[in-house]
């Protein structure tokens, strides 16, 4: 059953032309530091190494609202927003702490984020790129999960990353479905190019 | 208030495998549609409208997906909704859009085929924006938990059946 979830995954992985991610194309990409699985091969399905990149998503949304509702730019319903995704984000980060741990990986240290937060609409932008980011470097993951378990647990996160996109987009004017009636996925290589921006 | 629920229905239990899991989010998908081409044709103005215009076209893309495919549902009449004002719209939409995701949510690791998880992936995610966006005009959390849930396809199907009259 494994090995057909696998061999599943790999024709997967060749539909999508390789952009799922975990194709070691990157010095950044977490497969090896995450797990230690450096036999595996090239491109193929990684939980822990899935776990391990969304995770950091996630540690770096958490750093985010941590400092954007200590700014004292925000106030009333619009700080009790940030609040509620600072408080999601860090029950995203320990979830996937644990599921990394129960994959038999360690989960990294929180990376040393460099987010320019100098106002309301500064917080609110990098805000709503990194969620919008979020829910595509999910939906890019989803089809190459094999632990059922694990795909569940991301599947709860998704969606929850797009609501919290959606209402960012809101909040700034913009579309709630960006993207139209498909979300849109976005694989492992361009989301860490866009991630390394906010990182020191 | 809603009848004809039995119509979707009928069919979604008598599959099985990802036919009776696409099944099912076929007859989710067009209750959304009926809701809002309901909606559509009440004189609704502002946010209301252009939701109900913009999240009706996104569903019928859904089903038109699904039906691509491969899901079959019933042949019988679609559901039919008798609102009328924008605030039982608004909490019908809320409760129907929720449902959507965890139904989603719940069918996606039991379909077999890598193909369908990544197409119905790429729609539970629009529908957890149309529910967040729905919450947000009832001015209430977007995301009210850290976790969205997900159904099991019996209790999905209960679920829809419940919030269609049945």
């Amino acid at each position: 059953m494994q090995r057909r979830a696998f061999l599943a995954g790999l024709g997967a992985l060749a539909v999508a032309g390789c952009g799922g991610g975990g194709g070691g194309q990157t010095a950044r990409e977490p497969t090896e530091t995450a797990t230690g699985a450096g036999a595996r091969l090239p491109g193929a399905p990684d939980d822990a190494a899935t776990v391990a990149y969304v995770l950091k998503l996630e540690q770096v949304e958490a750093d985010l609202y941590r400092r954007a509702a200590d700014s004292g730019f925000f106030k009333g319903r619009e700080l009790a927003l940030i609040q509620a995704l600072r408080d999601e984000e860090d029950e995203h980060v320990d979830m996937l702490a644990g599921a990394l741990h129960r994959l038999g990986g360690k989960a990294p240290a929180a990376p040393e984020t460099r987010l320019a937060l100098e106002d309301r609409d500064g917080v609110l932008r990098v805000a709503v790129r990194l969620e919008n980011l979020g829910a595509a470097a999910y939906l890019g993951q989803l089809d190459r999960i094999r632990d059922r378990d694990v795909l569940a647990t991301l599947l709860s996160i998704h969606t929850v990353e797009a609501r919290h996109a959606t209402a960012l987009n809101l909040l700034l004017g913009k579309s709630p479905t960006p993207n139209g009636a498909f979300g849109r996925p976005e694989d492992m290589a361009t989301v860490l190019r866009v991630l390394d921006v906010y990182l020191a | 208030m809603i009848t004809r629920r039995s119509l979707l229905l009928a069919q979604t239990s008598a599959q099985s495998g990802d036919a009776g899991v696409l099944a099912l989010l076929l007859a989710v998908e067009h209750a959304q549609v009926a809701l809002y081409e309901h909606a559509a044709g009440l004189p609704f103005h502002g946010r209301v409208a252009e939701l109900a215009g913009r999240f009706g076209d996104e569903e019928r893309k859904h089903a038109d997906r699904l039906g691509k495919l491969g899901a079959r549902g019933s042949e019988s009449a679609p559901p039919v909704f008798d609102f009328d004002s924008e605030s039982k719209f608004l909490r019908l939409a809320q409760r129907l859009e929720g449902l959507a995701v965890g139904a989603y949510n719940g069918a996606i690791p039991l379909l077999a085929d890598p193909g369908l998880k990544r197409a119905t992936a790429a729609i539970v995610q629009v529908e957890a924006r149309h529910s967040a966006a729905v919450r947000v005009l009832r001015r209430s959390e977007p995301a009210p938990r850290a976790f969205d849930r997900a159904f099991e396809p019996a209790r999905a199907e209960r679920a829809l059946a419940t919030l269609l009259g049945g």
